[in-house]
């Protein structure tokens, strides 16, 4: 397969979430408005809240596939559910950055 | 290759319009679908049968060319996401989730003929129609797709399928949500007896068999009274239940590992609903008896009766008068050039998915617009089949192979005989868009 194929066959599989795609950034939006008057470097829970918000994306991401971890055996699996992951992490990280920053 | 060329029987204006625009030399050295400009020409195309197939031909063509009359001819108005019923019948998804209206997928400009072919007329170039009219064409497309012979069974029909039973997850979206209710029906008593079966004839998807032995297999055992079932498969062939070695090695040593009953060189000939008795001929001559709780009858398949009983059938061989008679490669008609064939109504070594499709649809392209424009057809489809074969609910392995059983892994990060969660991800999230993706055209 093609990577133009992959992406055109990537844009089909996320029509159902482009409310939910829109949503995320609509959320991150508001937290860099809300957040625009702090400034300064990011509170130590923020990256916490990321990394919890990771991990446990990646433990239900299975499960929400009718699926479970223990079926998560694979080398292309585990990259997988460690890409969910991260960008979960990523993304928590991302909303939560303008929110606790320390008043400057 | 034979017949590539198309008929000298065309008049000198019909093939001077036919070709006019094909003669920039420029198609012969860029794949036609990806270029800019439309081939030209007036051409009457008939696609019959508006399936996977027919549409994914439809959208193409009316792409690449400028000034064709494509007609589409299909009665059917549902589209039916066929690969999902599989996931219906196991109780994961509605039965709404593989229906679509057919007429969302047919490109403006293509004329839709909700009627179907009733008999072809190769010599005069004509189709005719089950609403009494006939379609003259320049080119014609056979996409109708198979034709589920449940009456080969005695006594069997689709309208069993949901009682005494029965189940057979082909029919319909209705017909695998009643194979999930009597699956569910045999889980609730606690115990019994299950078969499974396969006919003797090529059929679509024939991974979809196993996929329904192994999700009602997980099934069982979620129960913690595996022990309870006893679950059998009844295959025609020795030791065989799929075409390719290392699938069929690793399905039969699951089965065994999982307590299947495998009985092979066994033929389901007939049914007795009520008495959920079912007949099966052996190797000898035999018919053997037994009962069961619940069977998945999986019916023998053929061409729709309006091919297999033309002139287009393979005339000798093991699909005389059973599938289309088209090169394997070329996908172009053996003996009337101006034909050709995609998807499950061809009778190719391989190809009987809806992947297989995929593959298939570009190539023919390809060679229509060479057969238009009077070039060599130099697509070749390779035999390009696959499914995700799902072993228990949530794990698959993405079996994909071309002729001669050759695997064809698309992606080198999925090994093609590995149960992988990814995979069953694939076939769970990702297939339909594809598939849908397919529809119009775009991969
Ligand atoms: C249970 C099941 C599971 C499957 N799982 C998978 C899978 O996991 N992966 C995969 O790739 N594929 C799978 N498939 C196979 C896939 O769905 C088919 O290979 C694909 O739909 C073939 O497309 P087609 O157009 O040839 O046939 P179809 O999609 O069946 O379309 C044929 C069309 O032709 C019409 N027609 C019939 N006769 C006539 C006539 N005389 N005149 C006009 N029109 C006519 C029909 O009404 C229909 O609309 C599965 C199929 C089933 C049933």
């Amino acid at each position: 397969m093609s990577l133009q194929q992959i992406l055109v066959v990537l844009a089909y599989s996320a029509k159902p979430y482009w409310w939910l795609i829109a949503l995320a950034m609509l959320a991150l939006a508001v937290a860099f408005t809300l957040g625009s008057i702090r400034r300064g470097s990011i509170k130590r829970p923020a990256y916490a809240i990321a990394a919890a918000a990771g991990l446990t994306a990646a433990l239900i991401a299975p499960a929400l596939t009718h699926s479970s971890l223990s079926y998560v055996v694979t080398p292309t699996d585990w990259l997988a559910l460690v890409g969910i992951g991260v960008s979960t992490a990523f993304y928590t990280l991302l909303l939560l950055w303008p929110l606790l920053r320390r008043e400057s | 290759m034979r017949h590539q060329q198309p008929d000298k029987a065309f008049s000198p204006r019909r093939r001077a319009l036919l070709t006019a625009g094909a003669a920039t030399g420029l198609l012969s050295v860029v794949p036609a679908g990806q270029l800019w400009a439309k081939q030209r020409t007036s051409a009457r195309i008939l696609i019959i049968g508006a399936g996977a197939a027919g549409l994914a031909t439809a959208n193409r063509l009316q792409r690449s060319l400028a000034g064709a009359r494509i007609t589409l001819v299909g009665a059917r108005q549902p589209h039916l996401y066929q690969p999902g019923f599989t996931l219906v019948a196991s109780g994961l998804w509605d039965r709404q989730q593989v229906i679509t209206d057919t007429r969302d997928w047919i490109p403006g400009g293509v004329r839709w003929v909700e009627a179907d072919a009733v008999a072809f007329d190769p010599q005069a170039r004509q189709v005719a129609l089950s609403n009494g009219a006939s379609e003259a064409y320049d080119v014609l497309i056979i996409a109708t797709g198979c034709q589920l012979n449940y009456a080969d069974i005695d006594g069997m029909t689709p309208e069993l399928i949901g009682q005494n039973g029965i189940g057979s997850v082909y029919a319909s979206p209705a017909a695998a949500e009643a194979t999930n209710n009597q699956i569910e029906q045999l889980i609730a008593r606690g115990e019994g007896r299950a078969i499974f079966t396969l006919p003797p004839t090529a059929i679509k998807c024939a991974g979809a068999p196993l996929k329904m032995t192994f999700t009602t297999l997980n099934r069982l055992e979620d129960t913690g009274r595996r022990d309870q079932f006893d679950v059998n498969f009844f295959t025609p062939f020795s030791q065989k239940v799929f075409s390719v070695p290392v699938y069929n090695e690793f399905v039969l040593n699951r089965w065994q590992q999982q307590g299947v009953n495998l009985h092979d060189n066994c033929t389901l000939t007939g049914i007795e609903p009520e008495n959920r008795t079912a007949y099966f001929s052996r190797e000898n001559g035999e018919t053997v008896r037994e009962d069961f709780d619940f069977i998945h009858v999986v019916p023998p398949m053929s061409a729709p009766d309006a091919v297999r009983q033309s002139e287009l059938a393979w005339q000798d061989g093991s699909w005389a008068g059973q599938w289309l008679e088209v090169d394997q490669y070329s996908l172009q008609h053996r003996r009337f050039p101006e034909i050709f064939g995609i998807g499950d109504v061809i009778g190719t070594p391989f190809g009987k998915t809806a992947a297989s499709v995929k593959k298939q649809a570009p190539v023919l392209e390809e060679n229509i617009l060479s057969y238009l424009a009077g070039r060599p057809l130099e697509a070749r489809y390779n035999g390009y089949t696959s499914c995700p074969l799902i072993t228990r609910i949530g794990q698959a392995v993405l079996a994909e192979f071309g002729y001669g059983g050759e695997l064809l892994p698309s992606f080198p990060f999925i090994d093609p005989t590995e149960e992988s969660w990814a995979v069953w991800v694939m076939k769970e999230k990702m297939l339909q868009p594809a598939y849908y993706a397919m529809l119009n055209g775009r991969v």
